[in-house]
Order: C-alpha cells, then structure tokens, then sequence
C-alpha cells in the first residue's frame, strides 16, 4: 500500500519551514529559513512576515524536491493555524489555500503546540510522558488525559525563551543562531552564581520579575565589575531551569507519570537536559529530548500531526483555513491518542482473554 | 535514611516519593505519624538548593501552624528538625480530594458530596486568606478528607507564605482552578462551587475576586508566540 | 454645528486585478475571503469576480485604517498570484 504522505507549513515566528512526511514519522526533507534580527533587536509582525513572503514559495519547491515527491503523491496540506504572530501565520495560510484549490488536495489545520508535543513523541519514541514544552513565546506542563493535551503548569506571565532573549538583548548578544545558544554558551564559563528571584507557584511559574531584578542587577554589577557577563547568564540559567524542573516534577508526582519528553526551541539547551536528566534518574523515570533539528520551529512537524488528524478524519473546509494569534494547547481533540489508547486497552483485554482460553 | 529516635522509636515505611519531599508512615509515642523529609536535588546548583530546602521546610512548619490558628484543618505538628529537614506530624486516615474527583469522573458524581468537598475547600481558603495567608501550591493533591468526620485537611505548606495583596491570593486561586481544569474536567464547575463558599468565608473577597479576573485575562492574551 | 458626513464610510479605495481567467480569479478570491476585516466597524471589504477579473473596494471610517488594510491585503494578494504562477502551470521537478 502507497504510504500516506503530507507537506507541512510553519511560519508562526520568525522560521518559515516547510517539510515533507510520511505517517510512519520517516521525514523526507524539512528545509527551513529563519529571520535574524540585530543584536539587540527583537523581531516585529510585519518585517517578519515579509521574510515569509519572501522564502516561502522557493522553500516549498526546495521541500519538494529534496523529498522527491511531486504534488499528485501528497495525500494533505497542514499548515499553522496558532498560536502565533498574525501577519507571519497568513503566509502559510494564504499559500496553503491556493495550492489545495490548484492541487485538489484537502487542507488539515495544525495546533502549533501540539505537533511539537507529537513530533517529539514520534522522533523520541516517547509513549506518555509528561511534556515540558518550552520556547520563545511558551512554557507549558503537558500531559495527556481524556482525549486532550492538558496544561498541568504554565508561565503566569512571559515566556521562559522570550526571558532568555530579552536578557540576550540586554547584553547585546548575537541573535545568531538564536540568543538562547549564545546564552548557553556564555553561561558555561560562568564561574559565580548570583542570587535571582525563584518564584514558583503550585505547578505554575513567573519570570517577569527574575527578567526585571537582572535587567538591573546586570547594569549594576557590570559597571562597578562586580560580576561578568557570563557570571549572569550562568546564574539566570540554573535559576530559570530549576523552576522548570520542579514544576515538570510536580507534574509528574500529581500525574503518576514517570517519563518526561522537553519540546520547543529552549528544549535544545543541554544544560536544560541534563538538569532534566538527573530529576528522572532520580525518580526512575527517563527523559526524552530532541536536537535542534526537531526542537526549533519546523515543517515537518505540522506535516506529521495534520497527516496523524487527516489519517483518523480530520481536515478543515478552504472557508474555515483561518488563522489565530491565541490558540491554547487543550481546545484540541487529539482523536489520534484516543484511537491509540483504545488499541492499547483492546491489546490487553486480548491477552487477559488469551490467558483465560 | 537513619531512624530518628525522636521520631518516637517507631520504623519508617515509604508512602510516597513526592516532587520534592519523602513521605513516611512511622509512629510518635504511640500515634500514628508522617515523617517528611526534604531531600536535596542533584539537578540544582548546592547553593540554590540549600537556600530552597530549609526555606521550605521553615514555611511549611510555620504555616501549618497559622492556618491551624486561623481554623483551618491542617495535620498537627508534633516535631521539627531543622538540620535533616524533616517535619514530623498527624497521620491523617482518609484519601485526597484528588482521588474522590478521580473517582466522580470515573463513576459518576455524587452532588452532595461535591458540594459538600467544594465549600470546605472554598471556606478554608477564604480564612487562609484573610489571616494573610497563601498556599501556594492548591491541587486536589494537597488537600485530604479525613475518612471519620468528613473534613477537609489542607497538607503541603512548602511553597506557603504570608501576604495580603490581592494579586497573591488570586494568583492562589488561579493555580486552584487551572489544577481542576487539567485534572477534574469531568466533574463540572467545581471552581464556582469553591468561589461561592470563598465569597461567604472572606472578608476580602470582592477585590481578590477582581484580581482574579486580571489574571485569568493575563493568561488568555499572552501572546504564544514561537 | 458642523456639518455631518452623510455617512461615517467616508474614505474608500478600489483595486482590480486582470487575471484573464475566472478559474484563477476566483481562486484568488476564494483564499482572501476566508480572512476578514479584523475591524468590520472601522475597514469593510467587498470583492466580487468576473470576466476574469477580482474586483475589490475598500470602505474606511479614517485613511489610516484604509491604509493598513489596503497594504496588508496587497501583500497577500500578491501571494496568491506568485503562487498560481509558480505552481499552477503544472510542476517541474
């Protein structure tokens, strides 16, 4: 039987990926193009979306190519539908829509969130774990229950990534490949750990006020050559990811699971990993971690989870291909997970009934 | 771990290895116990790491205490030892909350013990509040009924504090009922059930609940971007 | 008492794209309708398709907000066109 095939778009940021992928998760090629800003700059809607309109169309053939794949063997079209910046998702969204009517193929739309949580899974071969999903613009504690991805612990306020990059912006880093990286670069010849506010509440974190107590520590200390640059980024790090690990452990102890997968673009850092590591050695648990391949904003990803909905019969009517800035992880009715459930209970009445003959 | 004389001579038997903390059933002249120890986490930097074990374990001693005080049921007390961080107190027979909702989703509610379980909660956060105390860390994990009386016992002071600004109480509040939300779907609008026992037991329930509103919109517009 | 505008519309625009086909008019049309005004009370929108031909008129309450509809819609309109002639005539591997 011809294997099910889906082409991809992402471009709820500033990545524009496109990617091509088969149901067993094999990814034919996922090329993508992301936009650098200055150091010191954050990036905006509209220029980021005019780098969209600029990469997409030459990515989309690129995609194509590399996978060797012509538009008759693709089975769906999958596209970002949220969370994300406006201006940035309707480049997708406008492409996507006009290729389905040029091509005849039907359009599935993808809960940004949730193909990082599935394309995690696929690559990992993670099977039910708590999931610590965290980027520039979320950090959330996932778990699956009853049909649906629910969020355990989230941030009340920014963004552990968007915390890393406004302080890159502070010190003036490379946004090159990611302001995150060269914090975790610079953090590993930190030498002095400084004191940083820890704010922890139940399974929920804040890091607005971590981000302003070293937005002002930072320009202090530095003047009067009290610590370095590094001493900074060393200190934010162990603060910010210890928050991370408690709250993903808290999770676990109130889920009664015991294995963790980390997604999202921070989900790269390896001292977020190994930090993440010992906590689930320590409690007989195992962590599940990508590369920056799957981890960072990429085609492939919605490709998988549009083609995992559309193989269990979702897909989305052209009138209803919107796109939407706010789009929470648990409004989406993972039907895949349930069917996966279902086989696996069914599994075990089989062997009981095995047994029993 | 060594068998602390103080504890009362009994043996230690694992109950549970929380997020954070050992739970062991042991006993204290006599009595039934629970022995926590805090244990320190190799993932975090030493000095981090001290600073947040015996930071805990001193609020968690203290503010059980208080909102005993304040009329709320917490465990009693009955040893502190602040140099192995452990916190010796009251056995309390009966399941959590987490477990009797568990249990509704899975075989159908029963109203009148909802209801019952939903103003019992309201009502003691309402007097934690009001004494200027924040828990913290409200899950349907850290609250129990004792299986004799029906009542409710709030457990797990660690991340306690005290305060009166209204944005730490409905920030209290919100990590209640995003915990309902995740775990307890099924079980309907438990959270209005509590905020209408929370009304009646706080005084300051007007600008709390206003608060409230704030943060639940803080959560909602964030923007989720990347 | 200054004299009211008769209506609040008072600035508009109109734009019209020749694609020579009413098939590829009409594909365009269909992907730009799926999005709506993101103000219906200040910017309205109407398209309509024929002869081969996408014909839009923009209706505002102020110039700016004229202004930013209309620029946000050509960028995407420009889109939809790249990508029915890169893609449409049949793909070259």
């Amino acid at each position: 039987m011809k294997k099910m095939i889906a082409l991809g778009f992402e471009g709820s940021a500033n990545k524009i990926g496109i990617g091509v992928v088969t149901l067993d998760g094999d990814i034919l090629s996922n090329p993508r193009h992301t936009y650098i800003t200055p150091p010191g700059q954050g990036f905006l809607p509209r220029e980021t979306a005019q780098h969209h309109l600029q990469h997409i169309l030459p990515l989309v053939k690129e995609a194509l190519k590399t996978a060797q794949v012509t538009p008759d063997d693709i089975d769906c079209l999958c596209y970002t539908k949220g969370p994300g910046m406006g201006a940035p998702l309707q480049v997708s969204a406008i492409v996507i829509r006009i290729l389905s009517q040029l091509w005849k193929k039907p359009i599935v739309a993808v809960n940004h969130c949730v193909a990082h949580i599935e394309m995690g899974r696929i690559v990992t071969g993670a099977d039910d774990p708590v999931v610590l999903y965290v980027s520039g613009g979320n950090t959330q504690v996932i778990a699956y229950s009853e049909g649906r991805y629910r969020i355990f612990g989230e941030t009340i306020d920014i963004a552990v990534g968007n915390c890393l990059d406004r302080f890159a912006r502070v010190l003036t880093l490379s946004n090159d490949p990611s302001p995150g990286y060269n914090i975790e670069q610079l953090a590993k010849k930190g030498e002095h750990f400084i004191d940083l506010p820890y704010v922890v509440k139940g399974m929920d974190v804040s890091f607005s006020g971590i981000l302003s107590f070293i937005e002002a520590t930072a320009e202090e200390k530095l003047k009067n050559n009290e610590c370095t640059p590094a001493d900074l980024c060393y200190s934010l790090q162990e603060t910010l990811f210890a928050m991370l690990v408690e709250i993903t452990e808290r999770a676990m102890a109130h889920c009664d699971k015991k294995d963790v997968l980390i997604v999202g673009g921070v989900g790269c850092n390896e001292r977020l990993q190994e930090m993440m590591r010992v906590m689930c050695s320590e409690r007989g648990g195992k962590l599940y971690a990508t590369d920056d391949r799957y981890c960072v904003d990429n085609g492939a990803m919605i490709a998988y989870t549009g083609l995992l909905a559309y193989a269990h019969g979702t897909s989305t009517p052209l009138e209803e291909s919107t796109f939407t800035q706010r789009f929470r992880t648990d409004e989406v009715h993972a039907i895949w997970r349930e069917k996966e459930e279902l086989k696996k209970a069914n599994g075990a009445v089989q062997a009981k009934m095995r047994c029993l003959d | 771990m060594e068998v602390d004389a103080d504890a009362g001579g009994g043996s230690l038997v694992l109950l549970k290895q929380g997020a954070e903390a050992r739970v062991f059933e042991s006993n204290f002249v006599g009595r039934r116990c629970i022995v926590k120890e805090r244990f320190s986490k190799k993932y975090r930097h030493p000095s981090l790491d001290s600073k947040l074990t015996s930071k805990r374990s001193n609020a968690e001693a203290r503010c059980m205490t208080k909102a005993r005080r304040l009329g709320v049921a917490t465990p009693v007390l009955y040893g502190v030892d602040p140099v192995l961080h452990t916190l010796t107190f009251e056995y309390v027979d009966g399941p959590s909350v987490k477990d009797v909702f568990l249990e509704f989703g899975s075989h159908g509610v029963v109203e009148e013990r909802l209801d019952d379980i939903a103003a019992q909660i309201g009502d003691a956060i309402g007097k934690l509040h009001d004494g200027g105390l924040v828990h913290g860390d409200l899950t349907t994990s850290n609250m129990l009924i004792r299986s004799s009386t029906n009542q409710l016992v709030l457990i797990d002071f660690g991340l306690s504090f005290t305060s009166t600004l209204p944005e730490d109480k409905a920030v209290d509040l919100y990590v209640l009922e995003r915990a309902l939300l995740s775990m307890h779907s099924s079980c309907g609008n438990v959270m209005d059930r509590i905020l209408a026992a929370y009304r009646k037991s706080s005084k300051q329930w007007s600008s709390t609940l206003n608060k409230l509103a704030q943060v639940r919109q803080r959560g909602r517009k964030r923007t989720m971007v990347g | 008492m200054a004299a009211q505008p008769k209506t609040p519309w008072e600035f508009s625009c109109e734009l019209q794209v020749d694609f020579e086909s009413d098939e590829k008019a009409s594909m365009v049309y269909a992907t730009l309708a799926v999005d709506k005004e993101l103000q219906p009370d200040k910017v309205k929108r109407n398209m309509s398709v024929s002869d081969g031909k996408l014909s839009v008129r923009f209706e505002a309450v102020e110039a700016r907000f004229l202004r930013a509809s209309f620029s946000s819609f050509v960028d995407a309109l420009t889109l939809a066109t790249k990508t029915i002639e890169e893609f449409g005539g049949g793909m070259v591997l």
